[in-house]
């Protein structure tokens, strides 16, 4: 009983000590804001999964580091570390004068971006992935950032069937996509590679298949689901599912077969990787900021800015170096005039 | 014994404090060539922590030790062995998956090229000095595979081995059977022949008697006098002891026994290896009667008081207490219907020892009135309540807050006694009470156990002592191999006892 | 405690060598992150009572944003007081419950499923039922371990393991896209619906939309003193401190050592469910998967209840410390210019493990302190 006042006093203490030693050190305080910088100051604000994870967060950070670089504005990122981060670093970066503020990832249209962006009417808010639509209160100073991945997805189907058509095994044409579930956006890319590869061969098989990670993360999910495509005669798989698709390309690897790659461009995975339906995050971010940038007052929320291959938004990533020379150049010069068709809108993707 | 002209060894004024207590106090102490030296005192007299002064272990705040003359200073066990002092510990520091000649040679191996062990140089070695002491030993029979009393021999073996001539044993009768504790004593003649010297750690007066030349008395941290084995009696030495007069003899009144309110009928009981411990047991304890039930260690009596109190099962036969039937009943159960149980080891059982005394009073009815109502506890009660325990049992060193822990040995079985005895149970039974204790403590217990008898409970005894079953028992049951192979009435002799606990024949049971 | 002050002063050692920063500026930037300076911002302000239209003179300025701060890390060490509890009461028992995090989702799954349904009820009558049912679903969850050891004897360090990771599976199942509590409203996003007005947690300091402190956080100083109470007041608390201190004693004293397994093991649970429920009610409002997969409540609460002894003081001050360090280490906190923001989330975390490795070891450093202070009479010979 005695040892144990003993410790509750000391561990009381000793924290008080502590806390009053480092606030004498820091001498109490902190340095407001500094106001009326002349400098635009533009907010990253991150989901959990933080910079380094090769996908969305990673390229939205590239995006703002461009813009720092080519724009000279001042950025900052704030790095959601768990879900009690995000509305306290979206208020936070509104506070700290920030007057464009970037919420990274699908899960800030729920609660976050409806609670925050009424409460700083003069900051400006975009939201990568976000649906301005989905917020229930309307906030006229958030702009939504939509990609249009049945265009990404319709292209690398295309250059799938090329190859196919040039490279038939015993007349046989198949080529296979994994998503890792249905949501929306895999969705819509599965649909595009579906009817691009039609587009380059009627008689291609295109077989589509859900890995059901809901995840995004299991890669074994993948690569099983992967490895049924190819047992049936697939030779080409479109991967669009994050890193559950890095399972789905090593077995491709594995294979000796082709795997095309989502979101990054995934060449650096090796020459296995035919090419890549990419999703420009880091433009978007940097699109985001350059508009702000040249109008700050006349940034417009209320909508939905959408990606397309128009805007070099969405398209297809490096071809594989692998490809003969006249394998490369037949597919860059036929890829490219189905890209500009569906720049100028002259294709219909679907995107169910 | 050759009486050399000076000590191999002498202590002058020897002081160690520790905070708050002066273990150690100006102690002198000599020891011939080839004597054995008794050092004899209660727990916590400051046997101990001179011996781990001369040992190494502690270093004394003042004084000086001198071996042969020579003033030294032993700052490790190492410097100890070096000087020629081994140390037989109560606890054995033995490898038990080793040979009795590899835990003898070890540190100090033979070796082929330095690297490999040289297992025969060793075995010769072992036996070589086994053969020089007399010792019936087998260098190589793993050590888990031996008893005891073998086990102490290799720790003698160890010392011997090292070149030890001065050789301190620390309560070395304290783990042995009585035929055992003969068997070391004709050892330590054997050494002492040989010219070594013995310093022999004990509060047993009976055995100091026996084997020592000269006997040294400590009482709290002093040292009361040293007297020759010529002249010593038991209760000058109790006195030097304790510091008062002692009742080595219990006075009881004859018994008279009521009741059976203990009944065991052919009970069977597995141990935790799930073989069979207890081979069929019957016996009964009466009120005001105390039953001793004596045995070797291991022989089943642990079984039979566990099955008995609930804490294991029986795999056959009936147990009834007050007439209730209560095989397979839970331990909570069988306390209710009034069972008071001093367990065998009161630091694993007994008490808890994190636990303050007057929560550990409380073990059994801190969920009953007063101490609780509706789960809410009442520490003032229960404290309140403590106090006058502790008070009537005459517990030292706490009051109801202190920590069990923080007591001595001595206090922590009183504090056992107190609970148990204080909830009037029908049936008391009380598993090696005395162990460990030191005289005046015994004493203590030995009243409050014939106290119980004398209120009317019914008290069954176990204990590896035979002379407390001797001077408490009104009737005297013998357990070997499981099986209850004797009865006697109180007045049987050490000897047959002895005999009968070691399988040899006795009379028939009843 | 002297164990965390070491792992500070280590933790400066890292800054030192990696950033060759001052640790002490590094610090004192963290310090002011967590909001505790507020309290060192004395002035005269006018505040609202909470929940009333009268405004009166306080010491302090509420709405500055260290006061935000300071919410947040209070937000935090609200359910890391009540995993904390989770575990120490365990402990105990003599149980170590690793299944804090699963408790914890399980608790938050229940709570935002309640928090769903019954939308209407009176708001007390809805929270009590919501964080009611994920008490109880907490106290299932570690009850089945509890159960586990008490009939079988399964070790409980491997059941509750067990455990988070079926939470964890089950949980992204329930939420994750497709699942059956997904937001049917939101197919693009793993996250279930929002829970009900009337089963959200008022919040009594900041403002309610911007995640200003709820009334959960008295919750979990009301639950530090159930946890006194019953460890020192009942007769609960008594089996369940006998059977862990000494099983075989607590036996032989007539208390079912099973039963207290379940018992602890069940009570634990529910501190851990009802975090779980308190941070969806009070807070988060829904349940996303993110959170399901990366929540790491539950085990800080270990490290919460190592460094606070057990004991219910302790364990206020040691969900404090590491509220604070999740918070100072918030990149939003840290000024880029004195720490980079890659860096500071794996202070917190360096910190973190260095307390608890220091918690491990601190008898070892009494230990050679004594052996320091202790004179060394070999040398005084030699001189």
């Amino acid at each position: 009983m005695k040892r144990k006042t003993w410790m509750t006093l000391a561990v009381a203490t000793i924290v008080g000590v502590l806390a009053v030693a480092i606030a004498a050190v820091a001498g109490i305080g902190r340095a407001a804001p500094t106001k009326g910088d002349a400098a635009v100051k533009v907010a990253l604000v991150t989901d959990i999964g933080g910079l380094n994870d090769k996908g969305f967060n990673h390229l939205s950070y590239v995006g703002l580091q461009r813009a720092i670089k080519e724009l000279k504005v001042k950025g900052r990122v704030y790095i959601t570390k768990s879900a009690a981060d995000r509305k306290p670093n979206l208020q936070a970066a509104a506070q700290d004068g920030n007057g464009l503020v970037i919420a990274v990832g699908v899960l800030f249209e729920f609660g976050p971006l409806d609670d925050v962006a009424p409460a700083f009417p003069n900051t400006k808010f975009a939201g990568v992935d976000v649906d301005w639509s989905g917020l229930t209160s309307h906030p006229p100073n958030v702009r939504g950032i939509q990609f249009r991945e049945q265009e990404a997805g319709y292209l690398v189907g295309y250059i799938a069937g090329l190859w196919e058509t040039r490279h038939p095994v015993k007349g046989k044409m198949v080529v296979g996509g994994v998503g890792a579930n249905k949501v929306p956006a895999i969705t819509r890319f599965l649909a595009g590679y579906r009817a691009g590869a039609h587009k380059a061969n009627r008689k291609i098989k295109v077989y589509i298949d859900y890995a059901n990670d809901p995840t995004f993360a299991d890669q074994a999910k993948c690569k099983e689901t992967t490895l049924n495509q190819i047992g049936k005669g697939s030779r080409v798989e479109f991967e669009a599912a994050g890193a559950c698709g890095l399972g789905g390309l090593s077995a491709a690897k594995q294979k000796h077969l082709w795997g095309i790659g989502v979101d990054a461009d995934q060449s650096f995975l090796g020459p296995h990787i035919l090419t890549s339906a990419t999703k420009h995050v880091d433009l978007s971010v940097f699109d985001a900021i350059k508009a702000y940038k040249a109008n700050p007052t006349g940034f417009k929320g209320g909508f939905n800015k959408n990606y397309t291959v128009k805007n070099h938004g969405v398209g297809y990533g490096k071809l594989s170096a692998k490809l003969s020379k006249a394998d490369r150049t037949f597919i860059t010069a036929k890829a490219n005039h189905i890209a500009k068709l569906i720049a100028e809108g002259k294709i219909k993707i679907p995107s169910k | 014994m050759v009486d050399d002209e000076r000590p191999v060894l002498e202590l002058r004024g020897v002081t160690k404090h520790f905070p708050g207590v002066l273990a150690n106090d100006h102690i002198d102490f000599d020891l011939r060539r080839g004597e054995v030296h008794a050092l004899l005192g209660e727990n916590g007299a400051g046997k101990s922590t001179l011996m781990n002064i001369l040992y190494g272990l502690y270093h004394p705040d003042e004084g000086e030790i001198r071996i042969k003359g020579e003033p030294v200073r032993i700052n490790s066990p190492k410097d100890a062995i070096a000087r020629g002092i081994g140390m037989v510990h109560q606890h054995f520091m033995l490898i038990p998956v080793m040979t009795v000649a590899e835990n003898i040679v070890l540190a100090s191996e033979p070796t082929h090229a330095g690297v490999l062990l040289d297992y025969r140089a060793a075995n010769r070695r072992v036996e070589h000095l086994a053969g020089t002491f007399n010792f019936a030993i087998d260098p190589q029979a793993r050590v888990e595979n031996i008893g005891v009393g073998q086990q102490q021999r290799v720790e003698i073996l160890k010392a011997l081995y090292r070149s030890a001539d001065i050789l301190i044993l620390d309560e070395p009768t304290a783990v042995l059977t009585p035929q055992e504790a003969g068997e070391l004593f004709e050892i330590l003649g054997t050494l002492t022949r040989e010219g070594l010297s013995v310093i022999f750690i004990s509060h047993k007066l009976n055995e100091v008697l026996e084997i020592a030349d000269r006997i040294t008395v400590l009482r709290r941290g002093k040292k009361i006098g040293t007297v020759p084995h010529e002249g010593a009696t038991e209760g000058g030495l109790a006195r030097m002891m304790v510091g008062r007069e002692v009742l080595l003899r219990v006075e009881k009144a004859a018994a008279a026994p009521g009741q059976p309110f203990l009944e065991v009928e052919d009970v069977h009981v597995l141990d935790d290896r799930g073989l069979e411990a207890v081979k069929g047991v019957t016996f009964d304890v009466r009120a005001g009667e105390i039953v001793g039930l004596a045995g070797v260690d291991g022989n089943g009596q642990s079984e039979v008081v566990e099955a008995v109190t609930g804490l294991r099962r029986t795999s056959a036969g009936r147990v009834r207490l007050g007439g209730h039937d209560v095989t397979g009943s839970s331990a909570n159960r069988i306390l209710d219907l009034g069972l008071g149980h001093i367990p065998e080891d009161r630091q694993r059982r007994g008490l808890v020892l994190n636990f303050s005394l007057a929560e550990n009073l409380a073990l059994h009815d801190f969920d009953k009135e007063p101490n609780s109502r509706f789960g809410w506890l009442f520490p003032r009660r229960i404290i309140h309540r403590a106090r006058g325990l502790l008070k009537q049992f005459d517990v030292r060193g706490g009051g109801p807050q202190t920590l069990a822990s923080a007591l001595s040995g001595g206090n922590q079985q009183k504090v056992v006694l107190a609970r148990e005895i204080a909830r009037d149970p029908r049936v008391l039974i009380a598993a090696q009470p005395t162990r460990g204790l030191d005289v005046g403590a015994i004493e203590f217990v030995h009243q409050r156990l014939i106290e119980a008898r004398d209120s009317g409970e019914a008290v069954l005894l176990v204990s590896l002592e035979l002379e407390e079953i001797l001077s408490l028992s009104d009737r005297i049951l013998v357990i070997y191999e499981g099986r209850i192979v004797a009865e006697y009435p109180p007045d049987v002799t050490e000897e047959e006892l002895g005999i009968a606990m070691t399988g040899g024949r006795g009379r028939e049971a009843a | 405690m002297l164990t965390a002050v070491i792992a500070f002063f280590i933790g400066g050692l890292v800054i030192l060598a990696t950033t060759k920063k001052n640790p002490l500026s590094t610090y004192r930037a963290i310090f002011d992150g967590t909001g505790l300076n507020w309290f060192f911002h004395v002035g005269s302000h006018k505040i609202g009572i909470p929940f009333t239209d009268t405004r009166v003179w306080f010491p302090w300025d509420t709405a500055s944003r260290s006061a935000m701060d300071l919410q947040q890390t209070l937000i935090i060490v609200t359910p890391l007081i009540l995993t904390g509890i989770a575990v120490a009461f365990a402990f105990r028992c003599g149980l170590f419950n690793i299944g804090g995090n699963g408790q914890y989702t399980v608790g938050a799954i229940v709570g935002v499923q309640f928090g769903v349904w019954f939308a209407g009820l009176p708001g007390p009558v809805h929270v009590i039922i919501a964080m009611a049912a994920a008490t109880l679903a907490g106290a299932l969850w570690a009850g089945i371990a509890g159960l586990l050891k008490a009939t079988v004897g399964a070790h409980e360090v491997i059941t509750t393991i067990m455990l988070n990771w079926i939470a964890l599976w089950v949980g992204s199942y329930l939420v994750g896209f497709n699942g059956p509590m997904q937001d049917p409203r939101a197919l693009s996003a793993p996250v279930t619906r929002p829970v009900a007005q009337s089963a959200r947690l008022d919040v009594f300091w900041g403002f309610p939309t911007l995640q200003g402190l709820h009334i959960g956080f008295f919750i979990a100083l009301g639950a530090l003193v159930v946890y006194w109470l019953v460890l020192n007041r009942t007769t609960l608390g008594y089996e369940v401190k006998a059977v862990g201190f000494n099983a075989e004693a607590a036996r032989y004293g007539g208390i079912s050592v099973p039963r207290n397994y379940f018992l602890a093991m069940a009570i634990s649970g529910a501190f851990a469910g009802l975090a779980g429920s308190i941070d969806i009610l009070g807070w988060e409002f829904n349940l996303d998967l993110t959170v399901v997969q990366s929540v790491q409540i539950g085990f800080i609460g270990i490290a919460v209840a190592l460094l606070g002894r057990n004991n219910a003081l302790g364990i206020f001050f040691a969900a404090l410390l590491f509220g604070a360090l999740l918070t100072g280490t918030s990149t939003r906190n840290l000024d880029p210019s004195v720490f980079k923001p890659e860096l500071a989330g794996n202070l917190t975390q360096i910190i973190q493990g260095l307390v608890v490795l220091f918690v491990g070891v601190d008898l070892l450093v009494l230990y050679v302190w004594r052996a320091l202070r202790r004179p060394f009479p070999r040398r005084r010979v030699e001189s």
